[in-house]
């Protein structure tokens, strides 16, 4: 009974479920911030910060520790009372008397340095005193002693080559010197740190104001609930330390609760499922070991029940064991994930994680849940060991147990039905996208649900038939090799070891497919609806408008094209002008010239929100296509050009349609919704009187011309969303001037680069245009967590593999000397764990991976976008090589066993 | 015998000592024994008297302590693992008392087993196995797995893996330990045949009447051979014996 | 030993002759009990005394036919169903010879032992070998039966010398006997002395 090697083996069957709960444990927890971590993000050391909510001073509701959670508390229908914003200093009054005050304006601003020019968020105010530490974290040099002195975020510092002592320019505002580095909690883009009588911070109260933009913090006043109320009932909304660590019972919104992860409870189901099966092959080995003492005990007239109390004793302890050992583990395995995604996970990563997080009060609830393993998985075998057959036993008969033939027939229904769901579902997915709204809604739910059913049904159906195909294995493996023969045989005869282990890792194996699949698919579908802002790699400089013409403009974008970028081809778009960016007064807008796409052409839900339709409706109506919709059915962006210039928008031979329209005196639209059988409506609206296209609102005059449509490279429409050529452009009356340069870059424009040509670009006055560098998503952290998820399962399936083939060996030593006193090779055990391996690995990925990717195929039903390719010769090349690597690894790993004198050795 | 051959077994001074915890153990004590083909030698003793490690060593799963051991003329002692392992697929037939097939292996793979292991191709294994099955009768048994054949089947599928490939030293140890009488002589009427048909046999047995049917009886105690019968010239029953 | 029974047995399959039924006798027997002739009359006749046979006369000359009478009959299939009886009190030569081996100082038997054994398995060496040349089923049932009480002779000596060794020794001299004789073979089939056996 007492064989230790045995019992360490049971053990790490439990570890490892627990090791995997631990892990997610783990992880989910340095996701969450605890209380401290929260108020120190959001307060620092301060009691509590304020924002203006309403300007007007409207009384709001807000969630006492959800400060975002806002509702406007004015009753009656809305019709807000007066015009007024808030001053500074009428907050201020409205704050506790007294309170100490640190108050930061956020804004954005641009800093240059004579290489490079950046954008950067800008917080004016002492972002830097102590009492807001947590929040901003000094990095290096000192805090700024006047007002030309400033610090900025390390991200900034890297992107613009700037170092501590250097001199910089913030936009217009004049030079100041870097004297330290701070960094906010997640720094993503760059910031920059001013005092609040910097002249740009001044620049930006005055053009951005308070409201919105200003956060004061309370040093060393708290503020209780019924302080908050009172801020509220002025339009003020607070974060209060006091109120979020002793919540009132009662009033404000309650704050939106987190769903309970249904992911999380499936893992465990899954997990404890999972364990048991492990476990449960590890007592039905170790018990047919010791039946031959139990044997003895019950014919010595040892009573059942005390046999079974002895091995569900047994059972306990290891599980115990099991439980807290791979517990821990887990937990060393979570921290570790955390490490990674803390510094390779982009600024996702480091929003995400909080923290080296520990929730302690898991662990004994692992190592319970290891010992009800335990118990439970040991139970059947003591029961079947306590019933034995005692005089068959000590005469040393030793028949397998007769395959049950029902249990294929239950596994073959079983997988049909799970099929079946698996289909139904797939077409109820589909079948919802021709309902629209709650009854959709309601579909994909039920949907779901069968989904999940189908998947686990057909799971188990094939795990009950493992043995079958185990069987099948072993009649073809007649021709095999000896070495996979004896493997073969082995695992169909001692079905208790390898039934379990195969599920269990078969189980690992379709979780990780389905979740990388499903990740995988999300950033094939980002791809397809990424729409870059200028074409990808290469930059559109914007330029502002200028009462006397840009053509200044463009020359300098253009020498800054050429000198950061000399290989790159740059070209020059004339466009109307931009009314938005006109002064009033400065040019006659009572004729401003839009282009209008017929409401026929218009997509429903835009003209008519309530107006709801099927997602099949939708997709059909090509008037619906969300990159359409970004643009909105009237536009005033046209460019003025040529047919070279088309070329260059479209990236390829302009078609004759758009030709033939160009040079005809027609508008070649890049949107065919502006298209009406052949003609495009140009509409002129006063907008000096204040008119704009609207829904159901005619131009005063409108002019038809021919029109003809041409495809454009993703990212230009920000040049235009049409073009005429100048002569239709002095016939429809409107001034044009360069607006944008394309410039066409060899490579991929760098962030450098990027900042090198805004610092090269900039204009005489100070100003800087904005450069658009086109990209594509940002997948690293789907990435990140994929390889993550990967590395789990592999270690879940290489503990089970190992756990298995220690079993196998173990039953199997008996059979070595034999092998070995008839010549074998000592090397053939190390092929037959070699096959073992593999034949486990591969029998669990023919299950896992196909059930897997089921639910990948099924979930892609419930979108239009069926463009997805499932990365088919991936999957088979990834279970090809595990299976290889898991062989492998078998065979590295096993000792070779010695031949020694069998009765020495039994 | 003709004192030209060369003995199939040729053991010279063998000693074989091991430490059990903190006594040392003599299992065997400076033995000398010589096997030629054509010839059974039986090894009878009490327990512990080492007769189970002389078989061990005289086939090449154990190495002796001292001594030298040769099969077939070639010594064993130079040989590496590899070699030996060739040694005991080629030469050496052993049949155990727990007879030792293979539970996850029909009659026949366990009786082509030492074939397979030596790379013959599988259609001369199974045709070969084929062959000893038929040899120990079991022919139509060839598919069965062991646990589907009674207990004198599976000596005999044993004895059929010992013999096939034609191996000229079979050792037996204790091959009829567990079989009734009738069974038992018909295996030691097996390795009778092989005998006579040339191979040299030695079979450990406490049997005394299962020992009979050895040219040599060899009496082994504390690890030394103490003593040796052969029969006398053949006679007819009334002359000899006690009765 | 007693043919009674086993004339008796033959004449129930038929009337003999006394010369027929020794020939039948000894071809049923494998040949390992020859038979006087006048043993065989002599047990003739007294069976006719006896009631058990009945003589019939035959066609001339002196040759006697015998038949087996309804007595006769009936003690016949009483021998049948009633067992051989176990001679509680025999001769068994080895016994006594180790008996005395046993209780006379300055004997070594042990050796004594050791040479009745070896004699034993040479002779069963022998009946196995001359078993297997044979093909006669009655020869072979007779054989087998020498070769079981060999062995059984062999397990009685084997367990009488494992008893005897756990004693101490009785020694006049106080020289021992090797239990052991060292070493080489011995192919010769004379009984080996042990050494220093005192007389």
């Amino acid at each position: 009974m007492r064989k230790p090697r045995e019992g360490v083996l049971v053990a790490a069957l439990v570890a490892v479920p627990a090791a995997a709960i631990m892990l997610i444990s783990t992880v989910m927890a340095s996701q969450t911030p605890t209380l401290d971590e929260k108020l120190t993000a959001e307060l620092g050391q301060t009691q509590a910060w304020v924002r203006v909510w309403d300007s007007a001073g409207n009384p709001v509701v807000q969630a006492p520790t959800v400060p975002e959670h806002v509702q406007s508390a004015v009753e009656g229908d809305g019709a807000l009372e007066g015009t007024d914003e808030y001053t500074a200093a009428e907050v201020e009054a409205l704050l506790p008397d007294g309170a100490r005050t640190i108050d930061l304006l956020g804004a954005s601003t641009f800093l240059h340095t004579p290489d490079a020019s950046a954008r950067a968020t800008l917080t004016a105010g002492e972002a830097w005193d102590e009492s807001l530490a947590g929040i901003y974290t000094l990095v290096d040099g000192s805090v700024p002693a006047a007002d030309d002195e400033i610090m900025i975020s390390p991200t900034l510092a890297s992107v613009a080559g700037v170092a501590v002592g250097d001199a910089v320019e913030l936009a217009d505002t004049g030079e100041y010197t870097v004297v330290g580095i701070l960094s906010p909690r997640v720094d993503g883009s760059g910031t920059v740190f001013t005092t609040s009588g910097a002249p740009v911070a001044v620049g930006a109260l005055g053009e951005w104001g308070i409201n919105g933009s200003m956060t004061w913090y309370l040093v060393d006043t708290p503020l209780s609930w019924s302080d908050v109320q009172e801020l509220n009932r002025q339009g003020l909304v607070a974060y209060s330390r006091e109120v979020v660590t002793g919540p009132p019972v009662t009033g404000g919104l309650t704050p939106i609760e987190q769903e309970t992860d249904a992911a999380l409870l499936g893992a465990g189901a899954v997990g404890l499922f999972a364990a048991m099966l492990l476990a449960g092959a590890a007592f039905a080995v170790t018990f047919r070991r010791q039946r031959h003492t139990m044997a003895m005990l019950g014919a010595n007239g040892a009573h059942g029940s005390s046999l079974v109390a002895v091995g569900v004793a047994r059972g306990l302890w290891l599980g115990l064991a099991g439980g807290v050992v791979g517990g821990v583990f887990g937990i060393a395995l979570g921290l570790g994930w955390d490490y990674v995604l803390l510094h390779w996970g982009g600024a996702e990563g480091q929003y995400s994680t909080w923290g080296y997080h520990v929730n302690w009060s898991h662990l004994p609830l692992t190592a319970a849940y290891g010992a009800l393993v335990g118990i439970v998985s040991a139970w059947v075998p003591a029961l079947a060991a306590s019933r034995l057959d005692v005089l068959g036993v000590l005469r040393g008969s030793t028949r397998p147990p007769r395959a049950r033939r029902w249990t294929a027939v239950l596994g073959a229904l079983a997988v049909i039905a799970g099929g079946a769901a698996m289909a139904w579902s797939a077409r109820l997915l589909d079948q919802s996208l021709d309902l629209a709204g709650g009854a959709a809604y309601a579909q994909r739910s039920q949907a779901s649900m069968i989904l999940v059913a189908g998947a686990v049904l057909a799971f188990g159906g094939l795990a009950l038939l493992v043995p079958v195909m185990l069987r099948l294995l072993g009649r073809a493996a007649v021709n095999a090799p000896l070495a996979g023969r004896i493997a073969v045989r082995d695992a169909s005869r001692s079905i208790g070891r390898t039934a379990p282990v195969v599920a269990a890792i078969a189980v690992t194996i379709a979780i990780s497919t389905g979740l990388i699949l499903t990740l995988d698919r999300g950033r094939a579908n980002l791809l397809d609806y990424w729409t870059p802002h200028a074409p990808v790699g290469d930059a559109i400089v914007e330029l502002g408008f200028a009462i006397e013409g840009t053509a200044d403009q463009a020359d300098i974008v253009v020498a800054a094209a050429h000198d950061v970028l000399p290989d790159a081809e740059v070209t020059v778009f004339d466009a109307f002008l931009n009314f938005n960016g006109v002064e009033p007064g400065a040019v006659d807008m009572s004729a401003v010239p839009f282009l209008l796409a017929p409401e026929q052409n218009v997509c429903p839900e835009l003209i008519d929100p309530e107006f709801s339709v099927s997602a099949r409706e939708r997709a059909a109506d090509p008037r619906c296509d969300s990159r359409e919709i970004d643009f909105g059915p009237w536009t005033s962006r046209i460019v003025v050009g040529d047919a070279d210039d088309l070329a260059a928008l479209a990236g390829t031979d302009p078609g004759d349609a758009a030709l033939d329209a160009l040079a005809g005196g027609g508008v070649v639209v890049f949107s065919s919704s502006f298209l009406d059988e052949g003609t495009v409506t140009v509409g002129f609206y006063d907008v000096d009187g204040g008119e704009f296209p609207d829904f159901g609102s005619l131009p005063d005059e409108s002019l038809t011309l021919p029109g003809a449509f041409q495809q454009v490279a993703p990212g230009t429409m920000r040049v235009g969303l049409a073009m005429v050529s100048p002569e239709t452009a002095a016939e429809i009356g409107w001034p044009s001037q360069p607006t944008s340069v394309l410039i066409d870059a060899d490579e991929p424009i760098t962030e450098q680069q990027q900042a090198q040509l805004s610092a090269a670009a900039r204009m005489p006055d100070g100003s800087t245009p904005w450069v658009y560098v086109g990209g594509g998503p940002r997948d690293t952290y789907a990435a990140v967590v994929s390889a993550a998820i990967m590395g789990v399962a592999l270690l879940l399936v290489f503990s089970s593999v190992s756990i298995a083939l220690g079993l196998a060996r173990a039953d199997a030593r008996q059979d070595d000397f034999t092998l070995a006193s008839l010549g074998a090779s000592p090397q053939l055990a190390r092929s037959v764990a070699a096959w073992q391996g593999a034949l486990i690995v591969g029998l669990a990925g023919a299950i896992g991976a196909p059930v897997g990717t089921a639910w990948v195929v099924v979930q892609g039903f419930s979108t239009l976008d069926r463009d997805y390719v499932l990365p088919w010769w991936w999957i088979v090349a990834a279970s090809l090589a595990l299976t290889g690597v898991v062989a492998l690894a078998a065979w590295v790993f096993t000792k070779v066993p010695k031949a020694v004198h069998y009765r020495l050795a039994a | 015998m003709t004192l030209d051959e060369r003995p199939a077994l040729a053991m010279r001074g063998v000693t074989k000592t091991y430490v059990d915890g903190e006594t040392t153990v003599t299992a065997l004590a400076d033995v000398t024994l010589d096997v030629f083909a054509g010839e059974m030698v039986a090894v009878m003793g009490t327990s512990g008297s080492g007769k189970s490690t002389l078989l061990a060593i005289a086939g090449a799963l154990l190495a002796p302590t001292d001594g030298e051991i040769e099969v077939d003329g070639r010594p064993l002692g130079k040989l590496s693992a590899r070699k030996l392992a060739q040694v005991r697929r080629e030469r050496v037939g052993f049949v155990f008392q727990d007879y030792n097939l293979l539970p996850t292996l029909t009659s026949l793979e366990n009786v082509a087993l030492p074939l397979d292991l030596g790379g013959a191709s599988s259609a001369t294994a199974r045709s070969e196995a084929r062959r000893a099955l038929a040899a120990v009768g079991l022919r139509e048994r060839a598919s069965s797995f062991p646990d589907e054949l009674s207990g004198g089947q599976r000596q005999r599928v044993a004895i059929a893996r010992a013999i096939v490939g034609r191996r000229r030293l079979l050792l037996a140890d204790e091959p009829t330990g567990a079989l009734d009488s009738v069974t038992g002589e018909a295996v030691l009427k097996g390795l009778r045949e092989r005998a006579d048909e040339g191979a040299a046999v030695v079979v450990v047995t406490h049997d005394a009447r299962h020992a009979a049917w050895a040219d040599r009886i060899v009496y082994l105690a504390d690890g030394r051979i103490v003593d040796e019968t052969r029969a006398s010239q053949p006679e007819s029953l009334l002359t000899g014996g006690t009765l | 030993m007693s043919i009674k029974h086993s004339l008796l047995v033959l004449l129930g399959e038929g009337d003999r002759y006394g010369y027929e039924l020794r020939q039948e006798f000894e071809g049923r027997t494998g040949g390992v009990w020859p038979l006087n002739v006048g043993q065989v009359y002599t047990t003739l006749e007294r069976l006719e005394r006896d009631g058990l046979v009945t003589r019939e006369e035959s066609d001339g000359g002196r040759q006697v036919r015998y038949r087996l009478a309804d007595v006769g009959r009936t003690e016949v299939e009483q021998w049948w169903s009633s067992p051989v009886p176990v001679q509680k009190v025999g001769r068994d030569d080895v016994a006594l010879k180790i008996a005395l081996a046993a209780s006379t100082p300055g004997v070594d038997v042990l050796a004594v032992i050791h040479a009745q054994r070896r004699a034993v398995m040479t002779s069963l060496q022998d009946l196995n070998r001359a078993k297997r040349t044979g093909s006669d089923e009655a020869w072979e049932l007779v054989a087998d039966a020498l070769i079981f009480r060999a062995e059984a002779e062999v397990r009685w000596l084997d367990h009488t010398e494992a008893r005897l060794a756990q004693r101490t020794p009785v020694t006049a001299s106080g020289t021992r006997g090797a239990l052991q004789t060292p070493g080489a073979s011995a192919p010769d089939a004379v009984p080996a002395t042990g050494e220093g056996v005192q007389r």
